[in-house]
């Protein structure tokens, strides 16, 4: 019986590792090897304070917890401006530094560690057996799966994974994405310190060897098969890959030394041939609890009164800053070179509220540049952009995104692995559950602003006429859709100043209409709309006033009809003969 | 912690750093061939690494083989191991995982460095696999003023950086390398003049196989070869080929790989065994931050403007 | 006025003459479920010089792509010289004698000129074959032997365009597919290109299919344009008709 809650611990604890893994991997996208050198971090201050200085264990599982999140806070700040590869690489030294700066501090006890731990006690028991460990293992893991699960269904986990998926189109909605990763880095590294501290007492004694970067992979491993971005998967591949040796060691009998041979080469075969077979993992995002639920509901013909249609009110969103016809955007002087390339080349310009500007020119004359210029995301070398009055050149993307103005891509960059919904509703700002100290500490409050982010999500959906498509997955939509879908997502934001990128491009005849049809219905509500495209027909129909660039220059402006009749024009985007 | 010493000392340090070094920069530029045209991070890079060391000691303790035959053998046999790799493994992982690629072939990248080692001693045996040197090059002392180093060092550096030459030379002269640097740069372009990626995967594979097999030849001979060799020297590859930029001269690779083997050497004077350990991949820390920094705050910590390459130039 | 042809049904007396090199019928593709061509048709014959023409988003990249196998069509036919090449990969094509030049990345930007040439002529073995095509090419471009063993990054715009079409001629190609040749470039050197790919075409009985925003300077040297819109074609003409249109607005 001992044996059971032997390995009962020991899945306890790789649970805890690996769902906290999950989280940081599966759900923020973050691809970190230095999972266990967290426990590591954890273990040894805990084992150090509880041999040297007499600690008991609650205190020392909280301070060694503490001390894990905040390495991995000082540690993540470096991996959110590099690139993936390099965060890997990151994590990697970090690891091999960590187990190395333990492993030479000889008040750690070198390579030997730290042996006689004094038994962990908690709440005045003593945990002596195998089984009254686990009573305390279970219900900090149970309290590390809710702490986690309650993360990422929040609307902060709803933030993550949209940066898992597309991080500029999260950037581009208004998130502080550097908020959002160092926080999750910090959080489940502080839950690995956990998990490091329960080994440590568990076995009495710590050792670097312990929390080395084949221990992290293993840890990745238990993600990977067990299935990212699904939280009981990864307790289902923590127990797999725990059992997996003891299982091996019953079934396999040769002699003692081929026998942890076979075990081990069968471990690394069965890892290659999960990911062969099942890559994404056993279990797939999609599948959980929830899902599952309202698949038996919908079997069984249960009304769905979430989406029930929404008020009226769907026309009155967001507050109109600006009268028609005043100026909503303004731009001076904008400069910008790469290199010897001028993209933008001192360029001006005024977009008002209640119309549609539209901005054209031949490939390269640098219009999805000056998006990019307004909306800050590449600072420009000079020039000032005022967005109703305040001065916004050197404003951060995601503030601009929340102050006013926000756009579209031309590649569309939904996130395809969310639902319609949520692709929608994150778009919508300052959510109180977005903020990690709300998740847990003012629920009430973040479940009614949830409610109230649903409707007008879905009253958005309505606009567009994809309400009816609420729970489906954004990848499978098509194309026009997706535009259409994105549009939705842009006018959560409850932006004023709409920036568009070929909002017509790549669809076919009947979905350009459907789109004319509601860009023109924005312009009816007061909105204002920029509109980069090549299909001049679509400009014609739809752009009050139109913006001709060249080289990075704006060298005409008026109605369509009066640009056309410019011969000059003509022969910069036809060619001269 | 600093211990006095004298320059001879010292000297004696930054020479076997060198020796080292030599070693790492071989390695970096073995595994970072790969990363760089192919796109994988192919932790099993430390199996062929063993499977080269380990088997020609192997074979040649073992087998009437002589000792040539036995490296030929081994580095062959360690090619072999790589394409399995790419064709059995990477290939229907990258087809079935989509988005997940890259991580999905790390995780099975690291299966197989935990199974074919396991394999391996199982079939050879405990024993073996725990050590068999190679006995070929002798290790005669030699001396140049108070500084030591061996025949057997002499001869290790010199092959090795005639191995990173001929593969500088390789890629920059001939039509095989010429092609290599073409699916690097441009796999676009290279499809458009009709080079074949998936083959040159393959040749690269086997390059950095032989590659990785001579540098553990020699740790086989100055040491023992063991089914666990590769895991150390996967680290430093891993530290050299980014350190010193994927896609770079193999020279600028190898004089990275020394330059960190000399500074690692150099720390000896000051620091305990222990720590030494830390300073590489506290150096590869500092970089990281450094090149995090610079992103951050260009302005504060850019040295040179950086090379800007017009519309039409290829990029990875 | 040409009036509009359906498209590229039936269109054989409106072509180059002889048997078409390539012939295109009723091709579909797209990007995962991302539909992008819609029925579209074209041919091109031997030394026949045919643009692509339309808007941004059209499909005329993807058509370039379904052609030469980078995009697997997800239905209709490509014929190349007789054979069907509808599911040919695109390094099989490039035996065959075609070759498709990119809009954007179109050389090897870390290797010198020469290097890019040579990689060019990757498939061949006959020395006296990749000499003398070397040696075209350089006739036609100079510049490219003057600044032989420059960096091909490290060229301006229009000269890499002219590497580009060099590494192309380098292949020995019967049929070069260009994506917007003229990007970025000046008016004069725009003129210049033209020019050069005109000659080769008389010279060697080239047939180029060049998809190209910039109307009036490609009317000049092409035989016969179709034009895009919205993942179909909506226009076939003979160049002379196009260049008496008042305007290219409607087209686009």
């Amino acid at each position: 019986m001992q044996q059971f809650y032997d390995h009962a611990n020991v899945i306890a604890i790789f649970a805890i590792y690996a769902v906290s893994l999950n989280v940081l991997l599966g759900y923020a996208g973050q691809l970190s090897v230095a999972h266990a050198a967290f426990g590591a971090v954890g273990g040894y201050v805990a084992a150090y304070l509880g041999v040297n200085h007499g600690w008991s264990f609650i205190p020392g599982l909280l301070v060694g917890g503490a001390a894990a999140g905040l390495v991995g806070v000082l540690a993540s700040l470096p991996a959110m401006y590099l690139d993936v590869r390099f965060v890997i690489l990151l994590t990697l030294a970090l690891s091999t530094a960590i187990i190395a700066v333990v492993g030479a501090i000889p008040a750690l006890g070198g390579a030997t560690g730290l042996t006689s731990l004094p038994f962990p006690t908690a709440f005045g028991h003593t945990l002596a057996t195998p089984s009254q460990f686990f009573t305390f293992a279970l219900i900090l893991g149970l309290i590390v799966l809710a702490v986690c699960w309650r993360m990422v269904q929040s609307p902060f986990g709803r933030v993550l994974r949209s940066v898992r998926e597309d991080e500029i189109a999260a950037r581009g909605v208004g998130k502080n994405v550097v908020y959002y990763k160092v926080t999750v880095f910090g959080a489940t590294a502080a839950m690995a310190g956990l998990a490091g501290v329960l080994f440590a007492f568990y076995n009495a004694s710590i050792q670097p060897s312990s929390f080395d970067l084949s221990q992290s992979l293993e840890i990745i491993a238990m993600v990977v098969i067990g299935g990212t971005a699904n939280l009981l998967g990864s307790i289902l591949g923590a127990a797999i890959l725990v059992l997996l040796d003891p299982f091996l060691q019953d079934v396999v009998n040769f002699g003692p030394n081929t026998a942890g041979l076979v075990r081990l080469s069968i471990y690394g075969v069965l890892i290659v041939v999960f990911m062969m077979a099942l890559p994404q993992g056993l279990i797939r995002e999609r599948w959980t609890p929830e899902r599952l639920i309202g698949w038996v509901r919908r079997r069984r013909g249960a009304v769905e009164e979430e989406h029930a249609e929404p008020a009226p009110a769907a026309a009155g969103n967001g507050v109109v800053a600006t009268p028609d016809g005043s100026i909503a955007l303004e731009a001076t002087g904008l400069r910008k070179y790469f290199g010897g390339i001028r993209a933008a080349d001192d360029l001006s310009l005024q977009l008002r509220g209640g119309q549609i500007t539209g901005l054209i020119g031949p490939n390269g004359a640098g219009k999805t540049t000056v998006f990019n210029l307004l909306t800050r995301v590449i600072p420009p070398d000079a020039g000032t952009v005022t967005l109703a009055d305040q001065t916004v050149t050197d404003w951060t993307p995601n503030r601009i995104a929340t102050s006013g103005m926000s756009r579209s891509y031309q590649d569309v960059r939904v996130w395809g692995r969310m639902s319609v919904l949520e692709n929608v509703i994150i778009a919508i700002p300052h959510q109180p559950g977005e903020r990690l100290f709300n998740v847990f500490f003012r629920p009430l409050k973040v479940w009614r602003f949830e409610r109230e982010a649903r409707r007008r999500a879905l009253a958005h959906l309505s606009f567009v006429g994809l309400a009816d498509k609420a729970d489906a997955p954004a990848a499978s939509l098509p194309f026009g859709e997706q535009k259409l879908l994105a549009l939705a997502r842009l006018l959560a934001t409850e932006a004023d100043v709409l920036l568009l990128d070929e909002p017509a491009s790549g669809i076919d005849i009947d979905g350009v209409e459907r789109m004319l049809g509601l860009i023109q219905q924005l312009r009816e509500r007061g909105k204002c709309v920029c509109i980069v495209e090549h299909n001049l027909h679509v400009v014609e129909r739809l752009a009050d006033r139109v913006y001709f660039m060249e080289a990075g220059r704006i060298t005409a402006e008026g109605t369509m009809s009066e640009l056309m009749k410019q011969e000059r024009l003509s022969e910069v985007y036809f060619g001269s003969g | 912690m600093v211990v006095v010493a004298s320059i001879s000392g010292f000297i004696q340090y930054v020479v076997d750093g060198f020796i080292n070094g030599s070693a790492y920069g071989l390695v970096g530029l073995s595994f970072g061939l790969i990363v760089a045209v192919t796109g994988r991070f192919h932790f099993a890079w430390a199996t062929a690494y063993a499977l080269a060391g380990f088997f020609a000691a192997y074979i040649a303790n073992h087998t009437g083989l002589p000792v040539v035959p036995s490296i030929i053998v081994a580095l062959i046999g360690a090619a072999v191991f790589n394409c399995l790799c790419e064709v059995a493994v990477y290939r229907p992982v990258q087809s079935r995982a989509g988005a997940q690629a890259l991580l999905a072939i790390f995780v099975a990248s690291f299966g197989l460095t935990i199974a074919v080692p396991n394999i391996i001693t199982w079939i050879v045996g405990n024993n073996s696999a725990g050590g068999e040197t190679l006995t070929w090059i002798h290790s005669h002392p030699l001396h140049v003023g108070k500084v030591t180093f061996t025949v057997l060092d002499v001869v290790q550096v010199a092959t090795l950086w005639a191995c990173g030459v001929a593969t500088w030379a390789l890629l920059r002269f001939s039509a095989l390398g010429r092609r290599i640097r073409a699916v690097q740069v441009n796999p676009g372009m290279a499809e458009a003049v009709g080079i074949d990626s998936g083959n040159t995967y393959l040749i690269v594979f086997v390059i950095s196989a032989v590659l990785g097999g001579v540098a553990a030849l020699f740790t086989s001979m100055q040491f023992t070869g063991t089914v666990s060799m590769g895991l150390t020297p996967v680290f430093y590859a891993f530290v050299v080929a980014f350190a010193a930029g994927l896609g770079r001269s193999p020279l600028r690779v190898m004089a990275v790989g020394a330059a960190i083997g000399i500074v690692e050497g150099a720390s000896a004077q000051v620091l305990n065994v222990q720590w030494q350990q830390v300073v590489v991949f506290g150096i590869l820390l500092i970089y990281l931050v450094f090149k995090a920094a610079r992103v951050w705050r260009p302005s504060l910590f850019q040295f040179r403007s950086p090379l800007r390459l017009p519309v039409g130039a290829g990029s990875r | 006025m040409g009036a509009a042809e359906p498209a590229g049904v039936g269109a054989a007396a409106m072509d180059g003459g002889g048997p078409p090199l390539l012939e295109v019928a009723g091709l579909s593709a797209g990007y995962g479920r991302r539909p992008v061509l819609f029925d579209v048709g074209l041919r091109v014959s031997r030394g026949e010089i045919v643009a692509l023409f339309g808007h941004n988003g059209a499909g005329k990249t993807t058509t370039l792509n379904a052609i030469f196998g980078r995009v697997r069509p997800t239905g209709g036919k490509v014929t190349f010289g007789g054979s069907d090449i509808t599911r040919a990969k695109g390094i099989a094509n490039v035996h065959r004698g075609m070759t498709l030049i990119p809009a954007e990345h179109f050389v090897f930007g870390d290797l010198t000129v020469i290097d890019n040439l040579r990689l060019g002529a990757y498939g061949e073995r006959g020395r006296g074959t990749i000499d003398a095509r070397m040696q075209q090419v350089y006739e036609l471009f100079p510049i490219l032997a003057e600044r032989e063993k420059q960096l091909a990054g490290t060229m301006s715009g229009g000269q890499q365009r002219m590497l580009s079409i060099g590494i192309a001629l380098m292949t020995g190609p019967e049929l070069l597919l260009l994506d917007e040749p003229s990007l970025g470039l000046s008016p004069a050197l725009v003129q210049q290109m033209m020019e050069a790919i005109k000659r080769l075409s008389r010279e060697q009985s080239l047939s180029v299919l060049m998809v190209e925003q910039n109307v009036v300077q490609t009317l000049g040297v092409v035989d016969r344009a179709y034009f895009m819109r919205s993942g179909r074609i909506i226009l076939q003409e003979r160049a002379e008709e196009l260049r008496g249109r008042d305007s290219y607005w409607d087209l686009f």
